[in-house]
């Protein structure tokens, strides 16, 4: 019976190639998955990663007040026990690279024996102090290889407009800064354009100018490991360590610390950003694997179902010999493993084989320096896989085998007979000439095969519709964001108490400029971060000429002076959290909770709040600013340098499409990926219902009829597959990429799905083009058809 | 002489070996024939009345259809060289299952460019299918599905009709219905019609009588 399968050589060349796809993809994917999990786990036993941080940005406090209030909390909270409290000073500077180029720079300043929250590989701190006057710092590995640091390398640091020089005595990796981003950014800047040092909190306090037990940071580590306000989820689930921030907020409070924020680890950006990505892998690993085994099994089970119709006298004069049934099965489910099988051990080879480059791939397009991977092999996954596939592709086969088996051994031996056009449908198509009539109703005849045929060609776009409809819809939301709302040539950051100096420099290099207060807040009961912009000028200008230009997608600019201060939110904060326009809504800012209502919402980049700088200095108290955005030229701007941070804005807009080039990068290869998988779902489908028509081609052409009437009544056929194909493939592909985009859509990168209709007509162009095309292999098989043999009844 | 084969013969190559089909046949066929072609299974009967049919090739030989050379090797020729002279009756029927019987019959009218479905119904009416032509093939039994076959392949005026075992799939009272049908039409038209049949039941219908075997041709009547 095998013997008869070499007439469907390219059928089963095509499931084996789908089942190799599908096992491949799987063990890519979950190798990706595992290896992820093993960094995120490792990240938590060796750095002890910090349960709670205090930060009062650029206010600095004694080390006492922060490690009083700390101490309080063992006092009064119910179940949470501190278990270590520790203090750390961060500030921003300027650091040269070897080429003479300054760039933004963070340092970090840690106590001696610093335990939580700590760089690993481990064992850095201390530092030696002041050997031979230089002063001896931790470079991040980040920096190390992108700028080819090595140990014992001199350069300058600039703290405070205090220059110094540096001498790098290892490098080491922080967990707040796995993704390598100067802000709370998905945007992280270019190679080379970004560096943080780590040092003494001593030396970096005397740099700085201010006592040694000054500090603007806290970590606390708690007993065991509570659990803390996930960023992705609206439940909250740190309840306990809730308790624990409200004491640590009283305290601070109480001790007249104005400016300050409570966060737990759902804050530290990189670390959440990886376990969120970690989580999308778990999840979407698995899922992937499910809904290509069951393409796979599909197709496998229509070329099953297609064979044992090709061979069906064979298996009538077979069951009328006496053959039993279940020793058919057998043999056909059998097959069905064997194909199973051979892909799967082939697909599950390429896999391992290509998974190291694509975890290698993964983590640097995340820009975590592949020297902290370990890279591992879960073969007990990859079996996992192999089975997993093996046994849906069986169990299809078997559900089409064994419905065979019901059917009586005459039935086999008769010619198949029962289908026919409906007299409903013989009405509408006499309207068209004849090869169409024939085509159209060869069609619509079998609602079964039609049906089957249309949901293979809509799955054979699940993976790469999906993947185009989720590019497209991170495209469309970003695309043109830069260019559209930023109207700067630099944006610089400062601290505070610079900024008289940043003005008058300013107003000497006449430039254009707007200044802006720029702090971290929350919803009120809520842990998730966004940005508080305190601004004017772009806020009155709806002209086009604000540094800030809004997008307002729905709403007005706010008023100053109303009872509840006016604010625009970004889109994405809006939809996370449910806000809407007109809505008054409670919100944090430093530690202060205050009603403000909604008058627009704006498509942005970051979770933001805007609003009037004034209004933002009476909440704080306060008129402070610590971020201008400058219009002039560059020779101009490089004056305020030594007093800031600077990004200039065709940096940021570099940064910005590096970072969509890598998504590209990954969005390109699961596209490739769903393409061969849909070309070899299309094709298989396509190509059984032209060897279906062999019979009727081959007395059409006895009649008299030629080689064009039978291509157009093929092209027909597959025009209407195409279409109805291309139909299934579009809403496959929405309902893919909505699944998809949820699992993309973080709080800190936000995007909406959007149906583009390019892209649904994209699909479904590919989808008829394929069908089309396939055209070709049936006039390439009535060109060659054995018109004596296929004219006669199968 | 409408049909004439001058030392026809048909060769299959098989890995097994070779195979001759049909063996230095020589035939002449006048208008208005009704011949018999008998003969033991593979004996030749099919491969020759494909060979009359232009849809087999022969390996040597000569084959002039009213006094043209037909010209073999040409696919699109031979299409149509069958299309302006052959009708041909399957022995399982081979209706299109998604044209009703009188499309069915209508189809071949397409071949001539132009279509009659008055006289797609004529040739119905004219095998005894009258009322059936909206029946799809499902709905009619085998003798039904053999007639409009044997309208299908009348309805474009064929000088040459060709039936393979046109009865093969028949019980015996339908087997002469269809039969005497066929000759009927056959006779009234000045139709050659050269049927293959293993029936010797047949005999009585046939002008003439060709039997085969081993390939070789010899004639009886």
């Amino acid at each position: 019976m095998f013997r008869g399968l070499r007439n469907f050589k390219l059928r089963l060349f095509f499931a084996i190639f789908l089942i190799f796809t599908t096992a491949m993809t799987g063990v890519l994917l979950r190798e990706f998955s595992d290896n992820a999990e093993g960094l995120y786990l490792d990240i938590y036993d060796e750095t002890n990663l910090a349960d709670i941080i205090v930060e009062t940005d650029s206010w600095m406090y004694p080390e006492d007040l922060f490690l009083d209030a700390c101490l309080e909390v063992n006092k009064n909270s119910g179940n949470l026990r501190v278990e270590k409290c520790e203090t750390r000073i961060s500030v921003e500077g300027r650091f040269e690279r070897s080429d003479g180029v300054w760039i933004p720079a963070l340092v970090y300043g840690h106590v001696s024996n610093s335990d939580v929250t700590q760089l690993f590989p481990n064992g850095n701190f201390p530092v030696d102090n002041h050997v031979d006057g230089v002063i001896d710092i931790i470079l991040d590995n980040h920096v190390v290889e992108q700028l080819d640091v090595k140990e014992g390398d001199l350069f300058l640091l600039d703290i405070n407009n205090e220059v110094n020089e540096f001498r790098v005595k290892s490098s080491g990796s922080s967990p707040l800064h796995l993704f390598f981003s100067s802000l709370e950014s998905f945007i992280p800047p270019q190679d080379g354009e970004f560096a943080v040092i780590y040092m003494d909190a001593d030396l970096l306090a005397d740099i700085m100018g201010v006592e040694r037990d000054m500090r603007n940071l806290m970590f606390i580590d708690m007993k065991g490991t509570p659990q803390y306000d996930l960023q992705n989820t609206r439940e909250d689930e740190g309840v306990d360590l809730k308790v624990v921030k409200d004491i640590l907020a009283k305290e601070l409070k109480s001790s007249n610390v104005e400016i300050f924020q409570v966060l737990d680890r759902g804050n530290i950006y990189s670390v959440e950003l990886l376990r969120q990505d970690l989580g999308g892998a778990q999840s979407i690993a698995p899922t992937m694997v499910v809904i290509l085994s069951f393409v796979s099994g599909f197709v496998l089970a229509i070329s099953m179902d297609r064979i044992i119709m090709a061979q069906r006298r064979e298996i009538g004069t077979l069951r009328v010999l006496g053959v039993g049934n279940n020793k058919l099965i057998r043999s056909y489910v059998s097959l069905a493993v064997i194909i199973g099988f051979i892909g799967s051990v082939v697909g599950i080879i390429v896999g391992y084989v290509l998974s190291e480059k694509m975890v290698d791939f993964y983590f640097g397009f995340w820009g975590i320096p592949t020297k902290m991977l370990e890279k591992q092999h879960n073969f007990i996954s990859m079996l996992e896989v192999g089975l997993f596939i093996v046994a849906v592709v069986s169990v299809s086969s078997f559900v089409i085998v064994r419905r065979a088996g019901k059917v009586s051994p005459l039935e086999f031996l008769r010619p198949e007979v029962k289908q026919s056009s409906s007299k409903f449908l013989n009405k509408y198509v006499m309207i068209f000439p004849m090869s169409v009539r024939i085509g159209l109703r060869s069609t619509l005849r079998k609602p079964r095969r039609l049906f089957l045929t249309v949901i293979a060609l809509g799955f054979a776009m699940l993976l790469t519709g999906g993947w185009l409809m989720t590019m497209s819809s991170m495209f469309d939301y970003y695309g043109t964001t830069i260019e559209e709302s930023e109207n700067w040539d630099a944006r610089l950051y400062f601290s505070p108490d610079i900024y008289p100096k940043i003005y008058d420099e300013i107003h000497e290099n006449n430039l254009e400029y707007e200044f802006v207060t720029m702090l971290e807040g929350r919803p009120h009961n809520g842990d998730d971060m966004f940005l508080i912009w305190g601004l004017s000028d772009s806020l009155n200008s709806d002209d086009g000429n604000g540094m800030h230009k809004f997008r307002l997608s729905d709403g007005n600019y706010p008023v100053s002076d109303q009872e509840d201060i006016n604010v625009i939110i970004d889109k994405g904060s809006a939809s996370i959290l449910n806000w809407n326009v007109g809505d008054v809504v409670k919100i944090e800012i430093m530690g202060k909770i205050i009603d403000v209502k909604i008058t627009g919402l704006s498509d942005e980049l970051e979770r933001t709040v805007w609003m009037y700088d004034n209004e933002l200095a009476d909440i704080l108290n306060m008129e402070i600013y610590n971020v201008v955005m400058v219009r002039g030229a560059y020779e101009d701007i490089g004056n305020l340098v030594s007093y800031s941070q600077i990004i200039y804005y065709d940096d940021y807009a570099n940064a910005f499409n590096e970072s969509m080039e890598n998504f590209t990068s990954i969005f390109v290869v699961f596209i490739l990926i769903g393409m061969s998988i849909a070309v070899a779902v299309l094709l298989n489908t396509l190509i059984i219902n032209i060897t279906e028509r062999d019979q009727e081609f081959a007395t059409m052409s006895v009649l008299g009829f030629n080689r064009r009437f039978l291509t157009k009544v093929l092209i027909v056929e597959n025009v209407v597959i195409g279409i109805l194909g291309g139909i299934v493939g579009v809403i496959a592909s929405i309902t893919t990429g909505e699944f998809l985009v949820s699992q993309f859509v973080t709080w800190a990168f936000y995007f909406e799905q959007t149906v583009r209709l390019d892209v649904s007509l994209a699909i479904f162009g590919f989808v008829l083009v394929t069908s089309l095309l396939s055209s070709l292999y049936g006039y390439w098989r009535i060109r060659n058809i054995d018109i004596v043999e296929k004219s006669r009844f199968e | 002489m409408l049909i004439s084969l001058a030392n026809v013969t048909k060769k299959f190559f098989h890995s097994s070996g070779e195979i001759t089909a049909v063996d230095n046949v020589s035939l002449e066929v006048d208008r208005g024939e009704i011949i018999l072609l008998v003969g033991p299974s593979g004996s030749g009967k099919t491969t020759l009345l494909n060979l009359i049919a232009a849809i087999e090739t022969p390996t040597s030989g000569q084959y002039t259809f009213n006094g043209e050379s037909v010209r073999y090797g040409n696919v699109d020729e031979m299409t149509k060289f069958r299309r302006d002279n052959i009708g041909y009756v399957f022995q399982t029927f081979n209706l299109l299952r998604d044209l009703t019987a009188l499309e069915n019959v209508a189809l071949v009218q397409e071949l001539t460019g132009t279509v009659d479905l008055d006289a797609a119904k004529k040739c119905l009416q004219y095998v005894g299918l009258d009322g059936l032509e909206s029946r799809f093939p499902f709905e009619l039994s085998g003798g039904q599905q053999q007639r409009v076959a044997i309208a299908r392949s009348i309805a474009k005026n064929p000088k040459v009709l060709l039936a393979d075992e046109p009865t093969g799939n028949l019980d015996e009272d339908t087997t002469h219905e269809v039969f005497s049908t066929l000759v009927d039409i056959c006779k009234k038209n000045s139709i050659v019609l050269i049927t293959v049949s293993h029936d010797l039941g047949l005999r009585r219908y046939a002008s003439r009588i060709i039997e085969m075997h081993s390939g070789k041709a010899s004639d009886k009547r």
